[in-house]
């Protein structure tokens, strides 16, 4: 069966037409990525409209190129100028930088694409692999398990970004209740929306992504000025770092990849987590850990192989389940959702096709960037000479694209830059913005799974308390939440304690 | 002492009464869920305000110096291009929005800036237009 729906998948992705959107989305994505202040959150909010007029299977593909591309393209700005083009490629510049200096940027620029390639190569095969297993499961969940599927991936990402627990559960909530506003999904009844016109369908999550983390964005790129200082891209040299190199570095990048997969598999830590969590595991298993930060190849290997291990894991609880593990994720259900696709086991039943293509390209996309990355390298780090003040106007001008092409709508438009404000007020009070993204896309599917076992409950004549313990794997969820909380809280509270002992 | 995480609390609060209130007045299978929301995140921006945020090495949480001008002159002239480009329409806005707003951060080069402004306005316009057949706000001009 699964092979059936491989091969089926395949004759979806290799088509010129299908080939032609996927190597689009890499280089798209890759030159994105390589810009300093452009994440891979933001290259997807922002292309996101070039899929609209696609086909679900074209766009889908598209969109995947777009992520792959962007997280590795992030690493060209951190190795040549220290400064990450994505937050996912922070910990690249410790050794990836530290090489430039020693006048080895190319060899460093090679290591990252080859780690990078294996990192992304991996995941691509286990989640073509692993999540239709875990499809299968997910296909037992009922309302019970859902809502406390739901109410777990909340919590653990609100608990694990961002500096306060309180603050994450403040915007999951917000999320959550921006989420309720409009048509009730049940009863059609209209929930807070004060008679305006606009308000009956709810804000468009895809509408509220691009405010959140494009038009936020541009402002924190205005607020430093419009005017570069005068960069200097340093000399390159040859790229290809040599395959005695890469197969001594082996163990490192597939250590480091399944690091990337497993922290990417979990809701919450997405790449920038799983890169810092390579980087120590090689410096720990190394046998010269002094040298780690002076410039060495297993220092830039190992946050590449691992922030691109991510990509695959963490689309196996966004496509089985629906639920995105981070930002990047959440702004690819977006994508999807626009397509008129419901993420969850139904897509590897009902939509295997198109799911499987999308699964399949991801594995396209490694030798696409990486062919690209391993060409134009030289020309892709000149984005990073790209001022602030013309990168702020495009993300406006492409922001405004994207939130009136969903709805054609000015109204649309309005929302988006009204979400941007309270994206950059929550950025300057420390507050992280993934949760309520998450809570925007995951409260309908909170509340409608609540009503439903409500309603079982009642027709049982039982309390909905004692509905839900007697459901194993809601019990397993709810006591999962109640201890990964608790031990967040028992967590920063203790790291507080030995932070004010140590002022 | 009112730190910014306290002010943002009181928002919070207050828009969380507001919601509730207007709440009671729905039918209760339909707000059950949004009242229990707002219950629950009243209950922690009265926490953020009680314990005044999180208090990390070197100072106040949410204490950072905003360069306003900047942002105000991003945020006000974003708004006059949105309103623009639904009475003059996307290309003649845009154009004019680039120009202005790569000159107000100080773009100093004034070739730049309109080979800038004219080459996105123009490129925008043919990929999402004409290309990819997605619409764009239509005004007296196009």
């Amino acid at each position: 069966m699964m092979l059936e729906n491989i091969a089926q998948g395949a004759s979806v992705i290799f088509t010129p037409y299908n080939i032609f959107f996927c190597w689009l989305g890499s280089s798209a994505g890759l030159l994105l990525g390589a810009t300093p202040g452009i994440s891979a959150t933001m290259s997807i909010a922002l292309l996101v409209p070039m899929t609209f007029a696609l086909s679900p299977a074209t766009g889908l593909i598209m969109l995947g190129g777009i992520y792959c591309g962007a997280i590795y393209g992030g690493s060209i700005a951190s190795i040549l100028l220290r400064t990450p083009g994505t937050p996912a490629s922070a910990a690249t510049v410790y050794d990836g930088y530290a090489m430039t200096q020693k006048g080895e940027a190319g060899k460093a620029l090679g290591l990252a694409i080859s780690a990078s390639v294996t990192g992304g190569f991996m995941s691509a095969l286990v989640l073509l692999f692993a999540a239709p297993q875990v499809a299968k499961v997910a296909l037992k969940f009922r309302s019970a398990e859902m809502f406390w599927l739901v109410i777990f991936g909340l919590t653990i990402v609100a608990s694990v970004t961002g500096k306060s627990i309180v603050k994450g559960l403040i915007t999951a909530l917000l999320g959550l209740v921006l989420a309720t506003i409009g048509m009730h999904p049940m009863t059609g009844f209209m929930r807070f929306s004060f008679g305006f016109a606009s308000l009956y369908d709810g804000i468009p999550f895809i509408v509220a992504l691009i405010g959140l983390f494009s038009i936020s964005q541009a402002m924190v790129l205005v607020e430093r000025g419009g005017e570069e200082k005068q960069v200097t891209v340093p000399r390159i040299g040859r790229v290809f770092p040599g395959w005695k190199l890469l197969y001594k570095l082996k163990w490192t990048m597939i250590r480091s990849a399944l690091i990337g997969i497993g922290i990417g598999a979990v809701p919450g830590p997405g790449a920038t987590i799983s890169a810092f969590v390579a980087y120590d595991q090689a410096k720990r298993l190394s046998k010269t850990p002094e040298k780690f930060g002076t410039g060495i190849p297993e220092g830039v290997v190992a946050p590449e192989a691992a922030n691109n291990g991510v990509t695959g894991g963490s689309l196996i609880p966004m496509l089985t389940l629906g639920i995105p593990g981070n930002e990047c994720t959440a702004a690819l259900l977006g994508g999807v959702m626009i397509h008129g696709l419901i993420p969850g086991p139904k897509l590897f039943t009902q939509h295997a096709p198109i799911t499987y293509a999308f699964m399949l390209s991801m594995i396209l996309n490694e030798l696409f960037y990486s062919s690209f990355g391993f060409l134009f390298v030289k020309y892709l780090a000149k984005m990073v000479l790209i001022p602030r003040g013309i990168l702020a106007p495009v993300i406006v001008v492409l922001s405004v694209i994207g939130s009136y092409a969903i709805r054609c709508s000015l109204t649309d438009v309005g929302f988006m830059l009204g979400m941007g404000l309270l994206g950059y007020a929550l950025r300057k009070l420390k507050f992280p913005l993934v949760p309520i993204i998450l809570g925007m896309i995951l409260g309908p599917l909170a509340e409608e799974n609540l009503a439903r076992s409500i309603t079982i409950a009642h027709a049982r004549g039982t309390n909905l308390l004692f509905f839900f313990i007697i459901n194993p794997i809601a019990l397993v969820f709810m006591i999962i939440t109640g201890l990964s909380l608790g031990w967040s809280i028992y967590k920063r509270a203790t790291t507080e304690v030995i932070s004010e002992e140590g002022l | 002492m009112f730190s910014k995480d306290r002010i943002a609390a009181l928002i919070v609060l207050s828009i969380c009464s507001f919601l509730l209130i207007v709440s009671l007045s729905y039918p209760a299978e339909v707000s059950r869920w949004p009242q229990a929301l707002l219950i629950l995140l009243g209950l922690c921006s009265l926490h953020l305000l009680i314990t005044g945020g999180l208090k990390l090495k070197g100072g106040d949480a949410g204490a950072s110096k905003i360069p306003k001008l900047r942002i105000i002159l991003l945020v006000g002239v974003s708004i006059v291009y949105i309103i623009c480009i639904g009475v003059i329409g996307f290309v003649v806005s845009t154009f004019g929005f680039l120009l202005s707003m790569t000159y107000l951060l100080g773009i100093k080069n004034k070739y730049y800036i309109l080979a800038t402004s004219i080459l996105i306005s123009a490129f925008t316009y043919t990929l999402f237009w004409h290309i990819l057949r997605i619409g764009l706000p239509r005004g007296i001009l196009f």
